[in-house]
């Protein structure tokens, strides 16, 4: 037996994809995926309309997405982030149903208790066998982690892989399994991997942020965290980035072995790994080819599921045990608010990805952004979107000084402790003002164009969509 | 006849944080065009920093262009004075 056919089109014939139906993909190629374009264009010569697309992500690689919605091909969109290309169409108002942005964490969720069931779920994959065990840690066009696509193969209608590198059965090495998949698909070239070290992954020299890096080790140090058993995550940010290295330092010269990285991992965290820093590595996304690379050869560098990673319908996630967390933002509130989802002119340009799941579970979740940005200051008095709420975020580290969360007297007693310039909030928006200015705030439109939604799969704001000027 | 003499420009083009700016001869007054990634934040205040420093060096007709990503205040002036002072050069 082989679950081989021909094409993409015979894939979709054979799967009765129809109108209305919800068809899902995931996007560790990131801005290098070829796969929902390919799809999608075959969909549409089909002349299927009034589809829900569920993508884990979308990047400015998939802006023929944007002719599909115009189109009447898609007219439903849910994602965990958009980058600012279609983010700006879709501010539009081209759709007429708001995108439902949600979690890494409540993506999953919703799949698995059935709120966002998908007929067709697409799976790109580096390599499968003939009956459709398939993994990204081999082939030409690795990705590492498949992590983001699992629920999706366990809990779709109908899995169809897409490979350009298909082997004989069995592969030893199968991150989903032939249990789940009904049909596999050749194609010339699923990406280009080179693509995945895109967006907000790349390594950072800038002074401010690497400034910004030092000050969080000496948080985590003061905290308490810092000590073997330490858990930790780091964004894609670039000072969450070099805060990993930094930490990396501090930890050999302690001698400290901590327990666990989670995260999109990225050569940084590998490389901490590696020196003994962390025994374990849980990655449910390589941010480089370093990092997929070594998932593919080290025992103790372990792939999980988006679910297993951050959701909240398992009976427990790589959070429950997360010690410490770096994240980024566009922006914070005075009630420490943040949003990742849109600039400052109202423009979708990201999503919170694991933002929100980590913030809501993990001991210490510290934001690291610049006082200010492009003269936009980081802290404001209500943020644009309401990305992760307030109550989820301890810390704030800028350039110019710490802000802890009222909540975390605590914290903030031992940052003192320990000689760290510690401020209230609304002073360092104070600070940013004054070298800025106080910005006008941009005019919302009246229509909703995204709702975001929680770790719970609960509402936390809309998204509006920008007037045209 | 106008007081800035001769066409000039200073500022980096592609560079976030910083602003270009042209500077050019014109007649019957002042104008200042404006392109700014913080047009909405601060389109106003960068207006209103130009016009003060154009009056500052007492100048009365220039074409004034700036192309803005993010430059500060202190950046924006200093900037302006740079280019007006170059196109008042003979």
């Amino acid at each position: 037996m082989t679950k081989v056919v021909s094409s993409i089109r015979e894939a979709i014939e054979l799967a009765k994809l129809h109108d209305g139906m919800s068809i899902s993909f995931h996007h560790h190629l990131r801005n290098g995926d070829y796969v929902l374009n390919m799809v999608m264009e075959e969909i549409a010569n089909m002349g299927i309309k009034d589809l829900t697309v569920n993508a884990s992500a979308v990047f400015d690689i998939h802006a023929p997405l944007v002719d599909h919605i115009k189109n009447g091909v898609v007219t439903k969109l849910r994602c965990n982030y958009m980058s600012k290309g279609i983010g700006t169409e879709i501010c539009k108002g081209i759709m007429k149903e708001p995108v439902e942005f949600r979690s890494h964490g409540s993506r999953p969720g919703d799949i698995i208790n059935g709120k966002t069931p998908i007929d067709v779920a697409f799976i790109a994959a580096p390599t499968s066998d003939t009956m459709g065990n398939c993994t990204g840690k081999i082939g030409k066009s690795r990705f590492g982690s498949i992590g983001y696509a699992m629920a999706d193969a366990e809990n779709a209608k109908t899995v169809i892989v897409i490979t350009d590198n298909l082997v004989e059965y069995p592969l030893t090495c199968a991150s989903i399994t032939e249990d789940y998949v009904d049909y596999v698909v050749t194609v010339d070239a699923i990406g280009d991997p080179n693509g995945i070290m895109s967006g907000t992954t790349a390594q950072t020299r800038d002074p401010v942020r690497l400034r910004m890096a030092q000050t969080a080790v000496k948080c985590i140090e003061a905290s308490g965290l810092l000590k073997d058993g330490m858990s930790f995550q780091t964004g894609a940010g670039g000072a969450t980035m070099a805060a990993a290295m930094y930490l990396k330092d501090v930890m050999l010269e302690k001698g400290i072995v901590g327990s666990y990285i989670v995260g999109g991992i990225s050569s940084a965290s590998v490389e901490l790994q590696h020196a003994g820093c962390f025994k374990a590595l849980q990655d449910v996304q390589s941010f480089d080819l370093g990092a997929a690379a070594d998932l593919a050869e080290n025992p103790n560098h372990i792939e999980v599921s988006a679910r297993r990673y951050s959701s909240a319908v398992g009976k427990s996630s790589c959070m429950n045990n997360l010690d410490v967390a770096m994240l980024g933002a566009t922006e914070i509130d005075v009630d420490f608010n943040v949003n990742v989802h849109t600039d400052s002119n109202g423009v979708i340009m990201g999503g919170s990805g694991g933002h929100t799941d980590i913030a809501e579970i993990c001991n210490m979740a510290v934001v690291i952004a610049p006082l200010f940005r492009n003269r936009l200051p980081i802290v404001l008095d209500h943020v644009t979107t309401v990305s992760t709420r307030g109550e989820n975020i301890d810390v704030l580290i800028t350039e110019k000084g710490i802000a802890v969360n009222p909540r975390r007297e605590d914290l903030k007693e031992k940052f003192i402790a320990a000689g760290l310039n510690v401020k209230d909030i609304r002073e360092l928006k104070a600070m940013a003002e004054e070298i800025c200015g106080v910005p006008v705030k941009a005019p919302k439109g009246d229509k909703i164009v995204g709702e975001v939604l929680g770790h719970y799969g609960e509402h936390v704001d809309y998204i509006y969509n920008v007037p045209e000027r | 006849m106008s007081d800035i003499k001769k066409k000039a420009q200073v500022g980096n083009v592609d560079q976030n944080a910083d602003c270009v700016i042209v500077i050019e001869p014109s007649e019957g007054g002042n104008q200042i065009f404006l392109e700014s990634l913080v047009k909405t934040q601060y389109g106003d205040a960068i207006i209103a920093s130009a016009e003060d420093e154009l009056k500052k060096y007492n100048v009365t007709n220039a074409k004034l262009t700036i192309t803005d990503r993010g430059a500060i205040d202190c950046v924006l002036r200093a900037r302006l004075e740079a280019v007006i002072k170059r196109g008042m050069e003979a």
